[in-house]
């Protein structure tokens, strides 16, 4: 007795048909431009032989415009759930071979099956996009699987990670499923991403506009702020998801994967001392702050090219996961503005979702001055800043550098704002404002009154700077924790790090917050 | 005959004032034309009003509000990729502008103690 050698016979050939996607010349093709299938995305992005595929012989169930004679493999959107460091991760990848990997009601049921199998198994999902965009021959039936769509991936918003990869078209409505995951990738000169194409905005307003100019990897990194990062090319942007994903928890009920040390190290980095320039209007390159404190150098910056001004990644201390927000005086002065306010405010978000503590740098002399800053809504997007520290949970240590002025000390996690432990530098300034702008307002008769007002107002200022400029007024009304020599800041942030880690902080009971949008 | 108010010395005096003549072309002031009543925002300044042309190709840009405090090339120099051409103060923080890319500076357009906008052309490049 065994299996009708038939019924095999039947198997292989489904499985060859499948995996012939949409025909040799198209997949042949698509190696000459230097990119993978959408089977051959999947079966690099997970461990050898992990791979398990669903809905492998599903058909599309169209019969308008002549396509109940067409076939469509797996309706052009290979699904699956595969390892990826050790982790199970839900995966799809469209697959721009068969039928220009357009949506339709198969192929938008099989993608929300697998995110209502990644929400209860409580695992990311990864979606490689690269679609014509909508199944016109389906007309609503693909519309509403873009809904559907949509749908799951906020209902699954703050569960389980969701990682979009744009790897080739992602157009008009597409663009809005990557819009609500956390993170989003584009393959640099392979990929577009856009509402309205130049044609559309051409016909609909009389515009001249290329894609070049918003539809880019390198438009949506720099310009619109769209992106979270850019990968050179297919294989680069699985292992960006890879490094991405070893930073965060399988779902929100669990930690990140952490790694302590077995013994914490609390020896001193000198070249902390070394880092600080002695004139404070010198900048200071925050990034070399970061890779002296964190393991190996190794920090995975989040939207590099975006609103320099603020720095903002993933990075282990001692083993530890966390998320960075550190001011950059050498953009902008480091200065907050609306940009970076939302870059930041998005990002402790994340981490606070995923249950990372976060690390914040602060070296910002304030809010952006300028009248398109206050047009554009400086306070509404400012505010995002404080909202967010506010309401994050997570283990929150703070650690003043040098600047620290008024509104935007608080909008960095000050201890008013709920931070756990604040440390500073000696070089640390935390004032309400900076003594030319102070000295002026305090002192503003007695300069006027005196013999020499330049000299009066000068000897004012450095009184003022010895008085406030510095760590010890804060200090003194006990608003931090330690004033600390920069060589000692690996080993007090890594001590911070395990003292804070249980932390349990309950909130009232609400459907959610109004964060100002 | 117009009426005025005067102080001198702490005490105020009412005066009425006849305009017997007016130069050519000093015409009592008219009140600025009303507005048309509109409900819309008022529009957005455009380009910065300062004196600045619009960034030709070449021209290195500043990144920021702020005011020039040293100028640290001369013109006709040659320079390489990230060298300082210019340090800019603003927010208590000085700002360095580097060369986007190797060149000579043709032209500098600004000299220290300028207050320069974001955008402003700050010198040539070529």
């Amino acid at each position: 007795m065994a299996i009708a050698p038939e019924l095999l016979e039947e198997l292989n050939k489904r499985r060859a048909a499948a995996e012939a996607a949409g025909g040799k010349a198209k997949i042949e093709k698509r190696h000459a431009n230097g990119l993978m299938t959408a089977r051959e995305r999947l079966e690099a992005f997970f461990e050898k032989g992990t791979f398990q595929e669903f809905g492998k012989y599903a058909q599309h169930s169209c019969h308008n415009f002549g396509m109940e004679t067409k076939s469509m493999p797996y309706d052009g959107v290979v699904c699956g759930v595969g390892y990826v460091e050790g982790r199970p991760v839900a995966a799809y990848s469209q697959d721009f071979t068969v039928g220009g990997g357009a949506l339709g009601r198969i192929h938008a049921k099989k993608i929300v099956d697998l995110m209502d199998y990644a929400h209860e198994m409580g695992v990311p999902v990864v979606a490689i996009n690269d679609s014509g965009g909508a199944r016109i021959q389906e007309g609503v039936d693909s519309l509403s699987g873009y809904g559907q769509v949509f749908f799951k991936n906020v209902f699954l918003s703050g569960v389980v990670p969701q990682v979009a990869i744009i790897a080739g078209q992602c157009a008009g409505g597409a663009a809005y499923s990557p819009a609500l995951t956390d993170f989003l990738i584009m393959t640099r000169g392979a990929s577009n991403m856009f509402i309205c194409g130049p044609g559309v905005i051409k016909a609909a307003t009389g515009e001249s506009a290329t894609l070049e100019q918003f539809a880019t990897a390198e438009a949506h990194a720099s310009v619109s702020g769209n992106i979270h990062l850019i990968a050179e090319d297919d294989q680069h942007a699985l292992e960006l998801t890879t490094k991405l994903l070893s930073y965060l928890p399988s779902n929100n009920l669990g930690d990140p994967p952490h790694d302590p040390t077995p013994e914490i190290d609390l020896s001193d980095v000198p070249a902390f001392n070394e880092l600080v320039p002695a004139d404070p209007k010198a900048p200071m390159d925050v990034h070399e702050v970061i890779d002296n404190l964190v393991d190996d150098a190794d920090f995975f910056e989040i939207m590099p090219d975006f609103a320099k001004n603020i720095v903002v990644g993933y990075a282990r201390i001692q083993g530890i996961v966390v998320g960075i927000i550190a001011n950059q005086p050498t953009v902008k002065a480091g200065t907050l503005d609306i940009d970076s306010s939302d870059k930041g405010a998005r990002f402790i978000r994340t981490c606070n979702i995923y249950n990372i503590p976060l690390v914040t740098l602060v070296d910002v002399p304030g809010f952006m001055p300028g009248l398109a800053q206050e047009r554009g809504g400086i306070i509404r997007h400012g505010a995002k800043m404080l909202f967010s520290y506010a309401s994050a949970t997570v283990p929150k240590i703070t650690l003043i550098l040098r600047k620290a002025y008024g509104g935007a000390y608080l909008a960095m996690c000050s201890a008013d704002m709920g931070a756990d432990m604040v440390f500073a530098w000696p070089t640390a300034e935390i004032a309400v404002m900076g003594a030319e702008g102070a000295v002026g307002v305090l002192y503003r008769k007695e300069i006027k009154e005196a013999d020499d007002p330049k000299a009066k107002e000068a000897e004012l200022r450095s009184e003022y700077r010895k008085k406030f400029a510095s760590p010890y007024q804060a200090a003194e009304n006990a608003m931090i924790t330690d004033v600390i020599e920069p060589k000692q800041t690996r080993a007090v942030i890594s001590l911070a790090l395990r003292n804070t880690v249980s932390k349990r902080d309950t909130r009232p009971p609400k459907k959610h917050g109004n964060i100002p949008l | 005959m117009k009426k005025l108010r005067i102080t001198v010395d702490n005490k105020t005096y009412e005066v009425e004032v006849e305009v017997i003549s007016q130069e050519e072309g000093q015409s009592a002031p008219r009140p600025a034309p009303r507005r048309a009543a509109s409900v819309s925002a008022p529009a957005a300044p455009a380009a910065p009003a300062s004196s600045a042309a619009p960034a030709a190709a070449g021209d290195v840009v500043s990144p920021l509000s702020a005011v020039v405090v040293s100028v640290d090339v001369q013109p006709g120099q040659a320079v390489n990729e990230g060298d300082k051409l210019i340090t800019l103060e603003a927010m208590k923080m000085n700002t360095f502008v580097n060369a986007p890319a190797a060149g000579t500076v043709t032209a500098i357009h600004v000299s220290a103690g300028n207050a320069v906008e974001e955008g402003q052309p700050l010198l040539a490049l070529e």
